[in-house]
């Protein structure tokens, strides 16, 4: 190894000087790396004094890097940042299938979840909502009412004839009406259940692969979620409150959502008609159930 | 405006954004230190003294965002090979975002003044 220049080495004895108000390791840390700097420069070329010299301009003065080395910030915290997360979008998909046991308000929630979610399009959630609405569990108690099968009897005297004259007896006819064919129930019921689960797969990882191409989130910070503590009671509201209270109970959940400022019109308006619509078709089945009876 | 004062200006953009730039030119493969200085000191409103660059590569290395390993070299001692760590690859993507945005604000707002 060539010895080192006379102008280099006084080059970085001045370095060395400037640096004194650093920390010893990070002191012969600089001194070293600038060291190398120089000589990976001689190693592509500069040869003579005057390629040296241009090297040592266009490094800087002394002073000027040393004092870069003391401007110091506290270090980033480890972890400082993560992928942000898919809570809601897991959330959404459960209850829209598991929690369409719990009649109503369970789909119900998963359904506010989904539309309220910033990582799937109109286009995802309309399926979400459609592909099997209520949800299978929301369809094994309406099927039966859809397809509800009346039986009407009715009695009356029937002569039948007999060897020492006519004799009257009493028959009961019965006939059967409406109801699908015995076999579509439990396939359909079976159907609805894959179609919405699949789905449900597919939504949830449509969402964590627009989550993961967000920006990362500072580690701690919330990163501005749609949901404190009005928005979750409200929600709550609007899908308990009906059993509690009917009528006012999601009527006031509503209100507590309009209230939200993390929501916008579009998501307000949806939670409200989806509010609106269970009590509708609650209504029709009443009608309907009524008036066939 | 005496040239002192439009230095001053440069220096102060230039704060937190050359780190990231840094990041960035590691984002397809690891490079030497000198590969990096070589590649800013190209454009002179990025980099005005080179040395300062080993400081910043120190920070991004007690940081968390830059990892190094010593390479063997035929032409000489050792060298220093600078990656990326997940962290400052996390860090990359979210100052890109914030760049753009930035970027097209005050172009937005200097294009309003203009006219």
């Amino acid at each position: 190894m060539n010895a080192v220049d006379p102008l280099v080495a006084d080059y970085l004895e001045r370095l060395d000087r400037a640096a004194a108000a650093l920390p010893a390791d990070r002191r012969a840390e600089l001194v070293l790396e600038i060291r190398d700097h120089i000589t990976a420069a001689q190693a592509a070329g500069a040869t003579g004094d005057a390629d040296l010299r241009e090297v040592l301009v266009r490094l800087g003065s002394p002073d000027e890097i040393a004092e870069a080395a003391s401007d110091d910030r506290p270090p980033a915290a480890p972890g400082a940042y993560r992928r942000p997360g898919t809570g809601t979008e897991l959330a959404a998909v459960l209850l829209l299938t598991l929690g369409s046991l719990f009649p109503v308000a369970g789909w119900l929630a998963g359904a506010v979840l989904l539309w309220t979610s910033r990582r799937w399009r109109v286009r995802e959630k309309l399926l979400g909502t459609l592909v099997v609405p209520f949800g299978p569990g929301g369809l094994l108690v309406l099927a039966p009412l859809l397809h509800a099968r009346t039986e009407t009897c009715a009695s009356g005297p029937v002569p039948v004839g007999a060897a020492d004259g006519l004799i009257v007896q009493e028959t009961v006819t019965c006939t059967t009406t409406g109801g699908g064919p015995p076999w579509l129930f439990p396939w359909a019921a079976l159907a609805a259940g894959v179609a919405s689960v699949v789905l449900a797969v597919l939504l949830y990882r449509t969402a964590r692969r627009r989550a993961d191409a967000e920006a990362p989130v500072a580690g701690g910070a919330p990163g501005a979620s749609p949901w404190g503590s009005l928005e979750v009671g409200g929600v709550l509201t609007l899908g308990i409150g009906g059993l509690l209270a009917p009528f006012v109970g999601p009527l006031v959940g509503f209100v507590l959502v309009c209230c939200s400022a993390r929501w916008t019109t579009r998501e307000k308006v949806v939670a409200g008609a989806l509010a609106v619509l269970p009590l509708l078709l609650a209504l029709t089945g009443l009608l309907v159930v009524r008036s066939s009876g | 405006m005496e040239p002192g004062g439009a230095r001053n200006v440069l220096t102060q953009l230039r704060r937190g954004v050359l780190e990231h730039c840094v990041l960035s030119l590691l984002g397809d493969e690891p490079r030497y230190g000198f590969d990096l200085v070589k590649r800013l000191g190209e454009d002179d409103v990025m980099v005005t003294s080179e040395g300062t660059i080993y400081p910043l590569l120190s920070r991004l290395r007690r940081d968390g965002w830059v990892s190094t390993t010593w390479v063997e070299s035929e032409s000489g001692p050792p060298r220093r090979y600078y990656a990326l760590t997940a962290e400052g690859r996390a860090a990359l993507t979210a100052f890109r975002a914030d760049w753009a945005r930035f970027r097209d604000a005050v172009d937005g707002l200097l294009a309003e003044g203009a006219s």
